[in-house]
């Protein structure tokens, strides 16, 4: 029997590990986990890169055990490039992470000469949740991260590792079904709402954006996933020629138990698969790919033998 | 981004399974690369149209209706588009639907006696040209060329046309017409409104094709037009244009009654005489335009003797430039338009021939030896008459682009000309963006309106479409003639529609609109169209093709 345990890791296309590296370590408190790789082929990858062998260097980063961890790709082969030249809020696909933070206010007074900060920390009341107090950053290759405090997000570090991703989609009612069948969610952490409506013009590029969004969580534990759908300004599709690998966020990675049988789920069900089922040879490793209704690219990944 | 299968199953209720497709392919070919011919917002590389959510063929106006109310209560964008000339037939956001409009193709009907069709959105000028000669008459056929739609160009373009200064801009000849309002109801404009049939665009009261229009067009940007009379003009030729030789050397041999030359001057002070003089001449001047230079100064001469032998290609055109006789033709040909003189019985065209050599005697003119070689002008009238080798705008490299964008009366617009050219040649030459065709690919009409009045011009750029470098450094070029050209009063029509779509093609947002209006010295056009708007789509479902301003409070 399979299990869905939340968000394992969150993929990013960059363009310079060492800058990266330097910014999640130096100035977010990320360590890095033995879990990397030198540049190298993978012919595992092969089938998500169009029969190219793809070469590629990975890096992994996390903060904490229960956190998000988040990795970082170098693609040599195919020769990437930024997924689009500028990046819109309401683009459809992964494109944030949220950290949890202890104080946003304090955080922000501390990085503020020392990162892109999109705008002053704000704070909205949520429904079941209470002051969600937010700020908006982007890291030195564009990607946006949120920096969240709040009392139903507790915190042990001043910066404790990312809770969520944030995926943008079509329709939030529909991606909502497919995400709590599909990717294990069953519990709504945030339900859907309309709050941030006109609180994040500044990285939508237009005033008074209006959103709806949630926050799915698993009882199992592990990684959220934030679905938000701008209605206003809309964002735009992945465009069809992004290849994996390119620049920004590419895939969010769901940690499961027994990959084969969800794969031959998956498969019977009828979802877009961008990847079959992969066995790495030597260890116990299995994964495979799935677009969501969007084409979004999920990864479930397991370790160790189906039980 | 994808239509979820409730919303699409309540589209495909409207036009039929056949009738629509999300597949991802499918919509891939209702894109349009940004680096070919952006008509006019200069190229950009690696960049495409979106690809939207659904791609639906409506066969009716009720079909067409009831999409727009479906779109409405989703809140999903729409774009009808016919022929797709350039991207601003294509929607500006993924998060639209596209409307081909290929399956209302049909001329409703010739009016031979009232002189004027009605007809649907997919009919194209080539068509509907062939159906008004058999009954002697003719349509304003657009500057893009035969295969675009009339109905597009006369209900949400302008309609510039060679044939403007006989025939009237497409726009001008827009009499009656069917609209279904970006809201999703139908208005039915003048006589047809009122139940008496098509001959009459307005009746008492203000006109509407002011709010239908705006004031370039509306791109498809303000609804859908499902049907319209179109005026016609008659046309003293044969009932159909029988043509002879070899691709691509075709030709139409036509009565004596319809002639064509190519005329030229010395100077462009002495060119601007000789247009003023046509048009007070009361000749027909039934086209009447700068075709040829398309190709540039330095190369037209030889590309013409491309056109008109079977026997070559492209690749002579370098050993052909050495020809000395090519070469002083093609001197002959450097201040040059076309024009066709159209008699209605013989005794006229006596008389507009005898009109036209004097005006060209008393103004140092006089016409291009080689364009009245028989061969030559027999394959240039059919050029002419029917426009219907636009791919030839492409044919150095894959891409092009109009730059500069001079108008106005000869004696301001023509002088202008050599500037602009000037300016190119030296970026010709000190570059290798794009062809070097000698500066000057000024084409132009000569007769912005009905009757004359004005002169327009712009200056063909030839780019490889593939090759990063190439679009880039057009780019850049434009850049450049957009500073210099509005400095120098030539014009920066490469970036006219800059306003509506990013590089990226996607659509300016209303901020990035009201940034770029607010440099302008007369932007009350634009708040007048946000009132408009703000009635007829106000869910904002068309794209930034229609220009608003919101009006400070």
């Amino acid at each position: 029997m399979y299990e869905i345990a939340g968000v394992h890791h969150v993929a990013i296309g960059v363009k310079d590990l060492e800058t990266m590296e330097s910014f999640y370590t130096g100035l977010l408190g990320f360590q890095t986990t033995p879990q990397g790789s030198p540049a190298g082929p993978q012919e595992i990858m092969s089938g998500i890169t169009r029969g190219v062998t793809p070469v590629f260097a990975a890096r992994m980063l996390s903060q904490g055990t229960d956190a998000i961890v988040v990795e970082f790709l170098q693609m040599v082969t195919p020769v990437p490039r930024p997924i689009r030249r500028d990046f819109r809020y309401g683009d459809i696909g992964a494109n944030k992470m949220a950290v949890a933070v202890s104080d946003v206010n304090e955080l922000y007074s501390e990085l503020k000469n020392k990162v892109d900060f999109c705008f002053s920390p704000r704070s909205v009341e949520l429904p079941g949740f209470g002051a969600y107090n937010f700020v908006y950053c982007k890291d030195p290759e564009g990607n946006l991260i949120e920096f969240v405090s709040g009392e139903k997000l507790p915190t042990d570090n001043k910066i404790d590792g990312v809770r969520w991703v944030g995926i943008s989609v079509t329709d939030l009612d529909r991606s909502l079904t497919f995400y709590q069948k599909y990717t294990g969610f069953d519990t709504l952490f945030v339900k859907p709402h309309e709050h941030f409506s006109g609180l994040v013009d500044e990285v939508s590029g237009s005033k008074q954006t209006k959103v709806r969004s949630c926050i799915l969580a698993s009882g199992k534990g592990g990684g959220m996933v934030e679905l938000f759908e701008v209605l206003e300004p809309r964002g735009r599709s992945i465009p069809s020629y992004t290849m994996w690998g390119d620049f920004g966020y590419l895939q969010t990675c769901m940690i499961c138990k027994n990959v084969p049988e969800i794969a031959a789920y998956f498969e019977n069900e009828g979802l877009e698969i961008l990847l079959e089922l992969q066995r790495m040879p030597g260890p116990e490793v299995s994964f495979t790919y799935v677009r969501d209704p969007d084409g979004v690219p999920l990864e479930f990944l397991s370790f160790g033998k189906p039980g | 981004m994808t239509m979820s299968k409730e919303k699409y199953r309540e589209f495909e209720d409207v036009v039929g399974p056949d009738n629509i497709s999300d597949d991802p392919a499918m919509l891939d070919s209702y894109i349009t690369p940004m680096c070919q011919s952006q008509h006019h917002m200069g190229p950009a590389y690696d960049e495409f149209t979106p690809r939207g959510l659904a791609v639906l063929m409506p066969g009716s106006t009720e079909e067409v209706q009831a999409i727009v109310k479906l779109c409405n209560k989703h809140k999903i964008k729409f774009k009808a588009s016919s022929t797709f000339w350039t991207s601003r037939g294509n929607i500006s956001d993924d998060y639209a639907i596209t409307l081909d409009m290929r399956r209302m193709d049909h001329i409703l009907e010739i009016d031979e006696k009232n002189q004027f069709a009605v007809i649907e959105p997919f009919v194209i000028g080539a068509t509907l040209q062939a159906e008004a000669m058999k009954v002697g008459l003719n349509t304003t056929i657009i500057g893009a060329g035969s295969s675009c739609s009339p109905l597009a160009s006369a209900c949400a373009n302008g309609g510039p046309s060679p044939f403007a200064l006989y025939g009237g801009l497409t726009r001008e000849n827009l009499l009656s017409f069917e609209w279904v309002m970006p809201n999703g109801e139908i208005l039915r404009s003048g006589s047809l409104g009122s139940e008496l049939g098509w001959f009459c665009d307005d009746g008492p009261g203000p006109g509407l094709k002011g709010v239908m229009m705006a004031g370039q067009g509306s791109m498809g940007a303000m609804g859908v037009f499902t049907k319209c009379a179109i005026k016609l003009f008659p046309w003293p030729g044969p009932d159909s244009l029988a043509n002879d030789g070899i691709i691509p050397a075709y030709k139409a041999t036509l009565p004596p009654n319809i002639q064509g030359h190519t005329v030229a001057w010395p100077s462009w002070e002495a060119y601007a005489d000789g247009v003023y003089r046509i048009w007070d001449s009361g000749i027909s001047g039934y086209y009447a335009h700068r075709q040829y230079t398309m190709f540039g100064r330095d190369l037209k001469g030889a590309m013409i003797r491309i056109l008109t032998d079977p026997t070559k290609t492209i690749d002579d055109l370098e050993e052909m430039l050495n020809d000395p006789e090519v070469q002083r033709q093609n001197e002959e040909m450097k201040r040059d338009f076309q024009i066709i003189l159209a008699g209605m019985t013989m005794r006229d065209i006596e008389w507009q021939e005898k009109v036209l050599d004097k005006i060209l005697a008393e103004t140092g003119g006089y016409k291009a030896s080689m364009m009245e070689e028989p061969d030559v002008k027999d394959w240039s009238l059919l050029f002419l008459l029917r426009l219907g080798h636009k791919n030839l705008n492409f044919v150095y490299a894959g891409g092009y682009e109009g730059c500069f964008g001079i108008g106005g009366a000869p004696d301001h617009a023509c002088p202008k000309v050599e500037m602009a050219a000037e300016f190119k040649r030296k970026w010709e030459q000190e570059h290798d963006y794009f062809a070097q065709a000698g500066g000057d690919c000024m084409m132009g009409g000569m007769g912005g309106i009905g009757g004359g009045g004005a002169t327009a011009w712009e200056n063909f750029t030839h780019f490889d479409s593939h090759s990063a470098e190439s679009v880039q450094g057009t780019y850049d070029f434009f850049e450049a003639t957009s500073k210099y050209g509005m400095e120098h009063g030539l014009g920066a029509m490469e970036r006219m529609y800059a306003i509506s779509r990013r590089d990226d093609g996607y659509a300016r947002s209303q901020e990035e609109q009201a940034q770029r209006l607010s440099r302008m010295s007369q932007p009350h056009v634009y708040e007048y169209q946000w009132k408009i708007r703000e009635i007829l789509d106000p869910n904002k479902l068309g794209d930034a093709y229609y220009v608003t301003l919101e009006p400070k409070k």
